[in-house]
């Protein structure tokens, strides 16, 4: 009897196991293909756009809108690779961060400015941020945190729909928190979406764009500052990301 | 002056689009463009093309099911995918769900320019092996090339450029029901828009040609809301 126990219960933890492999393996040919096609897009765009404007005689502002793409096409690929790369090191168990003391009220602005202009002419981002908020912190790891947030609202939102960014000191604790009116997220999904390579649905017919990395850099980089991140429902419709850097003493 | 052949152009890369689009206008083609899988189809069924460019990895349904759908319908119309997918087993993949060609992004704008004029000139040339010279309704026979309807009695009434072309079409698409739409553009080539009444005219004219009784027709029929049916199971 004993031993038909160990039996199953051996036989019940292989399966767990395989069932596990076989899931970050399918995580991992997504991911494979995510990238694939993150980095294939902006490059295909890139190459046709200067092609175009070496064959055709393209009058100057057309020239000047395919250059403007292209730049952003190349900001895209570069932060794409600094994910893949973010992630690398913060993999490397005896990487650590290097903090310094930085003014994030003003980092946040200027991202905040830097992706208004990029989206929609009426896109709404409306920052509330406490003045003159210091903290201690990896300044580049921090700013892929708060980067990742918003850009991940203003994907999942409707064209041109407000997104909220509150950055305040309460107490000990320092809140950021983005608030968008998107199609937020499933209950079922809220513990997965910060695994490594998670992604809703299929990849070939998903949405939205991605890696499946943001929010796996946005969770590990907090992790390291003793920050905590939770997901919560927005009313009546969208989600709240909210990020708690505790006994935050800035 | 001969109509611009049509390309159907499918992907979700707003940049990529935009430059493709730009560039096959450019050669001379009229681009429809649909961004997901769903209007790619819906923009399909709406419209007649001589090309369909389609990427893979679109949202709602992906290329390969749309190929797959479309090849259903039409097993004539050249479909070529424009892909980061790479690998043997997806460009199989592709061919056996009914595609003509595959090309890899990124790819270069001389080679798409040269492989779309070959797929587009193919699809031409199976339909001018498929040129239908004449046909016959009941005992009447039209003959398209000169623009004639010979009677059984021998006796042989002119047709117009436009009466032959509608008749070709509708021919051409028998027992299925055409749309005003293409109605207009293949025979008018949208140059002008003719009402609605323009077109029932020329049906009328038809029952009159072919019809046993013009009030209970056999072969000119009108959809409501639809088009135009010629039925004719010969």
């Amino acid at each position: 009897m004993f031993f038909l126990l160990i039996f199953l219960w051996g036989v019940l933890r292989l399966k767990n196991n395989f069932k596990r492999e076989h899931k970050i393996h399918q995580q991992q040919q997504n991911f494979l293909l995510a990238i694939t096609h993150e980095l294939k897009s902006p490059l295909a765009s890139v190459k046709l756009y200067i092609q175009t404007i070496l064959k055709r005689d393209l009058d100057k502002e057309q020239q000047q809108v395919f250059l403007r793409n292209s730049l952003k096409d190349i900001e895209r690929l570069d932060d794409l690779v600094e994910n893949v790369l973010l992630t690398t090191k913060l993999e490397n168990r005896s990487y650590n961060l290097p903090k310094e003391e930085f003014d994030l009220t003003e980092m946040v602005a200027g991202i905040v400015d830097r992706l208004q202009k990029n989206s929609c002419q009426s896109q709404i981002i409306k920052p509330e941020l406490d003045p003159e908020v210091k903290l201690v912190a990896d300044k580049f790891a921090i700013t892929n945190v708060v980067t990742n947030l918003i850009e991940n609202a203003i994907k999942y939102s409707p064209p041109c729909a407000s997104v909220f960014v509150r950055l305040k000191k309460e107490g000990s604790k320092l809140i950021f928190s983005v608030t968008d009116h998107g199609i937020g997220v499933p209950d079922e999904e809220k513990k997965n979406i910060f695994n490594k390579f998670y992604r809703v649905g299929n990849e070939s017919t998903r949405k939205t764009k991605g890696t499946g990395l943001g929010l796996y850099i946005v969770k590990t980089v907090l992790q390291k500052h003793n920050a905590v991140i939770k997901v919560k429902d927005n009313t009546p419709s969208g989600s709240i990301f909210e990020v708690t850097f505790e006994n935050y003493a800035g | 002056m001969q109509a611009k052949q049509r390309i159907l152009l499918v992907e979700d890369e707003e940049h990529l689009l935009e430059a493709i689009k730009l560039n096959l206008e450019l050669e001379g083609y009229r681009v429809s463009t649909a961004t997901d899988g769903k209007k790619a189809l819906k923009v399909f069924k709406e419209e007649r093309f001589n090309l369909i460019i389609l990427d893979v990895m679109i949202p709602e349904i992906d290329g390969f099911q749309v190929a797959e759908t479309i090849r259903l319908q039409n097993s004539e119309v050249p479909i070529m995918f424009l892909t980061a997918k790479n690998s043997s087993e997806d460009r199989i993949t592709g061919l056996k769900k009914g595609a003509d060609d595959y090309l890899v992004k990124p790819f270069n704008l001389e080679e798409l320019i040269l492989r779309v004029g070959n797929l587009v000139r193919r699809g031409m040339k199976g339909d001018d092996l498929k040129e239908l010279n004449s046909y016959t309704i009941g005992d009447k026979t039209i003959y398209f090339n000169s623009y004639e309807l010979h009677h059984a009695d021998g006796t042989i009434t002119s047709l117009t450029k436009k009466e032959t072309m509608l008749l070709k079409l509708l021919i051409e698409r028998r027992n299925e029901a055409v749309s005003r739409e293409q109605i207009l553009e293949t025979v008018w080539n949208y140059d002008v828009y003719p009402s609605t009444r323009t077109i029932d005219n020329f049906i009328l004219t038809f029952r009159k040609y072919f019809e046993p009784d013009q009030k209970h027709p056999i072969y000119f029929h009108s959809i409501r809301g639809v088009g135009y049916k010629f039925t004719d199971n010969q």
